[in-house]
């Protein structure tokens, strides 16, 4: 499979992208980036938990979701970076993208609040690519 | 268990897991006024039945007809994450009654992501 998928790179004349040592740079970039961020949301949510709570109030959201969330998401880094169950992996990158979804519809319905869409918007992108990069990078 | 029991099994779980999904995506749909004062006992804002039905029916269409398996994850992932919400919903709601139907959607999951499974890693 990871073969076929290395060929296919080949073919396509994305040489560099094949090589084992840049392989390892676009996987790792990517997952990093997105893992750092939702890192940052948790430990932000865990230090200032009734801040959260009132700001997800003003989004829509109930507030009995923020300490799950904050811990899914610890979960959900620990599951993509260990890579340990493929079945675990998609699970938390499912997780992350309903997560960044939902905030997204909340911050475009509730403008100026907390961080704004930009964030939930740059959060989808890094999903797209840290998605891709586990996808066709990984090294099984 | 034989192979030809566990199937049957599958087949079981995966029909009670459609109807209860299906079903809970058609009542919202049917009664919106009354999902949408469900919504808000829940405290979860009214716009979501929406994409919550839609994603709903789409998840049930990707287990039953897809061969991909990350999609498939994704689909249970998702009717795992919105069990969660409902349990978390009724909990917070001075644990109603209803909160019986999400733990029973949530046996139900797992027995039927397990059966789902084990059968797909007997085949490959």
């Amino acid at each position: 499979m990871h073969q076929k998928k290395q060929n296919n790179l080949t073919n396509l004349g994305l040489q560099v992208l094949a090589s084992s040592k840049h392989r390892k740079i676009i996987y790792w970039v990517p997952v990093s980036l997105f893992c750092l961020l939702f890192f940052i949301s948790a430990v932000w949510t865990l230090l200032d938990i009734q801040g959260t709570i009132h700001e997800t109030l003003q989004l829509g959201y109930p507030g009995f979701t923020v300490v799950p969330l904050a811990t899914a998401k610890l979960l959900g880094i620990v599951a993509i970076l260990s890579n340990k169950s493929r079945t675990l992996t998609m699970f938390a990158f499912a997780g992350f993208l309903y997560d960044l979804l939902l905030a997204t519809i909340g911050h475009y319905n509730n403008p100026n609040i907390g961080t704004g869409i930009g964030v939930a918007i740059l959060g989808l992108v890094l999903w797209i690519l840290a998605f891709a990069a586990d996808r066709f990078w990984r090294d099984s | 268990m034989n192979q030809k029991k566990l199937k049957l099994l599958y087949k079981v779980l995966l029909t009670l897991f459609c109807v209860l999904f299906i079903g809970s995506a058609i009542l919202t749909v049917v009664d919106v006024k009354g999902s949408y004062e469900g919504f808000a006992r829940l405290q979860f804002p009214a716009w979501i039945l929406y994409p919550f039905s839609l994603a709903k029916v789409l998840g049930i269409v990707a287990i039953l007809k897809s061969n991909c398996r990350t999609l498939k994850d994704f689909a249970y992932a998702g009717f795992f994450y919105d069990l969660l919400l409902a349990l978390g919903g009724h909990i917070a709601n001075w644990w109603d009654q209803d909160i019986f139907l999400a733990l029973f959607g949530l046996i139900l999951w797992n027995a039927t992501f397990w059966s789902d499974r084990v059968i797909s890693n007997q085949k490959n």
